[in-house]
């Protein structure tokens, strides 16, 4: 609550990937702190939102978390387009998940908005006995497609937060610059810091599990 | 995956009448979807008698309705809900009965399994072929994700071993995707499967207790002890099974054209709904749309799994009495009036405060008034089919014809 003092910027932003991945449970972790063993389905798609506090401004997420069966694939477009922001998610512990994210990466890429900020999610990390995916094959993949990449555990909430914040943080950059831009002025020091980086990756933190990495 | 734990617990676990386990609250405390239920138990008691007149009928409903009078007098009564303990034997024969409009001409599970025996298919040579661990990302692979999380909190569903609800559930669906290997499975069918689990093979000990109790607190006592709670019976699974085939594939309710790849059959109804919603409520309709809010947002589920995902099963239950017997304008008719029942707060609210109020709309819906306000809304039938050949698209159609939200 120290911060949150600036501006509040809203961005929609799209959870993707393949079914029982772990959308929900991230998304319900992230909003209610909560995680349910037997997350039900999502049929469609389901609207939350919730707000990051950053040191000068506060983001707030419309988040649009959708179904991930491959029936379900052709009303995905409706809740991407336009989106600012998507978290693509696969399960470490599904090797075809990785695969199916490596799809919605490309169809971004290729629909999307242009300028959509777009963050690879690891999920299940607290499963590290069962791993399939490596730490190292996900985050090369994630660095040639510039984008963030984190490994999650909606179970344990390892990374949660800190995926949403990143985002935000990139998010309010952007945002920034964008406006700089309309007014003409120069572009502000923070995005000297972190603008060129936007969509760069970031190392899991909080990352007490070995095998994690 | 398995938990036999669960079991141990019994004791202490408050089940509602329909058999969803509550945990915050007893049952009789809440919302108004259980006190409709208590007051559709009364009325129920009343109308055993004469549905008890209608199904001993010799040759059954079709006969008895065969006077247009009669079947006149069965639609109102289905309108009013079929009474629980009947709806195992009234389902598949509303199937049977021949309304109106020629398209939703009758079908039943009857015919599918006659038809099936013909070509030498039966449920228990589906069930199996399909035994066995699944190969991983096979569409058992996604059906086998899905058992543990439909219906968790329902009693036949919570617990994991094998003779509960899990198990038939995945021998019906795994049944049914190598019966329709074009349909195969698409979530949203374990719902409908599971729904007609629970109503086909439940059995239902409430309704021997609460049929030798007059007075509603002894009855509540009952209730709530552990002998009195839903059992499965599972020698009626295959009639679950062939009702399942049913409502997917006869004419009246043709489920299967939802499910299908593309799902072009939701997305033509969910066009349906917005049109039927722009005719009947024009200022709600407008008012949503200019907030950038469209069916597809917040109804996907109550159309791919006919209310069944959400809603309350004194709604759910009332919708498919009629869903069976009248097809999809009853359903249009409830989707039109959940969100007439909420006309005033839907038009004093901005985007994000109609797709939050939406979303958790099931758990509070006023299962009464939508029924009522139903009843009241003049939805015709060549309405529907004009809207539904306008809407008709191409089967695995892609995204283009889709607005983006915001
Ligand atoms: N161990 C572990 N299990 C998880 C984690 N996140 C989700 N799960 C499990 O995975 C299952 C599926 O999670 P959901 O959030 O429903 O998956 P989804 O991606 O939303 O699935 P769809 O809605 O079908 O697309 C849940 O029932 C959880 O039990 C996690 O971080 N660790
Ligand atoms: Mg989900």
């Amino acid at each position: 609550m120290a911060s949150g003092t600036g501006r509040v910027c809203h961005f929609k932003l799209v959870l993707l990937g393949d079914t029982a991945v772990g959308k929900s449970c991230l998304v319900v972790r992230f909003v209610r702190d909560e995680f349910f063993e037997f997350q039900e389905p999502t049929i469609g798609a389901a609207f939350l939102t919730q707000s990051v506090n950053l040191e000068n401004a506060t983001v707030k997420f419309e988040i649009w978390d959708t179904a991930g069966q491959e029936r379900y694939r052709s009303l995905a477009p409706m809740y991407y387009r336009g989106a600012a922001a998507a978290i693509v998610v696969y399960d470490i512990t599904n090797k075809e998940s990785f695969n199916g994210a490596k799809s919605w990466v490309k169809e971004l890429q290729r629909r999307g908005d242009p300028n959509v900020v777009i963050a690879l999610a690891g999920n299940k990390a607290d499963l590290h006995t069962k791993r399939r995916v490596e730490y190292e094959e996900a985050q090369k993949y994630a660095e040639e497609n510039c984008i963030l990449h984190m490994e999650t555990s909606a179970k344990n909430a390892t990374n949660v937060k800190d995926l949403f914040r990143e985002i935000g943080e990139v998010m309010y950059v952007i945002d920034l610059n964008q406006m700089s831009r309309q007014l003409g002025s120069c572009p502000n020091p923070l995005l000297n810091q972190k603008g060129k980086h936007f969509r760069s990756y970031r190392e899991p933190k909080n990352n007490d599990n070995k095998a994690c990495c | 995956m398995v938990d036999n734990n669960n079991k141990n617990n019994d004791n202490n676990k408050v089940f509602d009448p329909w058999g969803f386990f509550r945990l915050e609250m007893a049952w009789y405390e809440i919302p108004t979807s259980e006190k409709t239920l208590e007051r559709q138990e009364a009325l129920d008691r009343k109308r055993d008698r004469k549905w008890a007149a209608m199904t001993h009928h010799a040759g059954g409903l079709e006969v008895f309705c065969a006077k247009a009078s009669r079947k006149k007098k069965l639609k109102e009564r289905v309108r009013k809900g079929v009474p629980r303990a009947w709806r195992r034997a009234i389902w598949p024969a509303l199937l049977e009965v021949s309304v109106k409009p020629e398209r939703s001409q009758a079908r039943g599970a009857a015919s599918y399994r006659a038809e099936a025996a013909r070509e030498g298919i039966t449920y228990a040579a589906l069930c199996k072929k399909t035994a066995g661990d699944p190969p991983r990302d096979s569409v058992r692979d996604v059906i086998e994700r899905d058992l543990c999380r439909t219906y968790p909190k329902h009693r036949l569903f919570e617990t994991k071993t094998e003779s509960t609800g899990v198990a038939s559930l995945r021998r019906v669906l795994r049944a049914y995707a190598e019966f329709d290997p074009q349909t195969e499975y698409c979530q949203g069918m374990n719902y409908v499967a599971a729904l007609l689990i629970i109503h086909v093979c439940g059995e239902d000990s409430i309704d021997a207790a609460r049929r030798s109790v007059n007075d509603p607190t002894r009855s509540i006592t009952r209730m709530r002890s552990r002998e009195h709670l839903l059992t499965l019976d599972g020698s009626a699974e295959e009639d679950a099974f062939w009702l399942f085939v049913a409502a997917l594939k006869a004419p009246r309710t043709r489920l299967r054209d939802l499910y299908g790849p593309g799902m072009p059959g939701s997305r033509e109804a969910l066009s349906v709904f917005d049109a039927l919603l722009a005719d009947s409520h024009p200022a709600l309709h407008a008012h949503m749309r200019r907030e950038n809010c469209f069916p597809d947002m917040f109804a996907t589920h109550w159309i791919v799994t006919v209310f069944s995902a959400q809603f309350p099963f004194a709604l759910v239950a009332r919708v498919w009495d009629q869903f069976f017997l009248e097809g999809w304008k009853p359903v249009y008719r409830v989707a039109v009036a959940i969100l007439a029942a909420y006309e005033k707060d839907l038009r004093a609210k901005d985007f994000e405060s109609l797709m939050t109020f939406l979303r958790d709309l099931p758990d509070r819906v006023d299962v009464d008034r939508v029924f009522s306000l139903a009843s009241k809304l003049n939805i015709k039938t060549h309405t529907i089919d004009k809207l539904e050949r306008q809407f008709k698209l191409p089967p695995d159609d892609d995204d283009r014809h889709h607005p983006a939200p915001r």
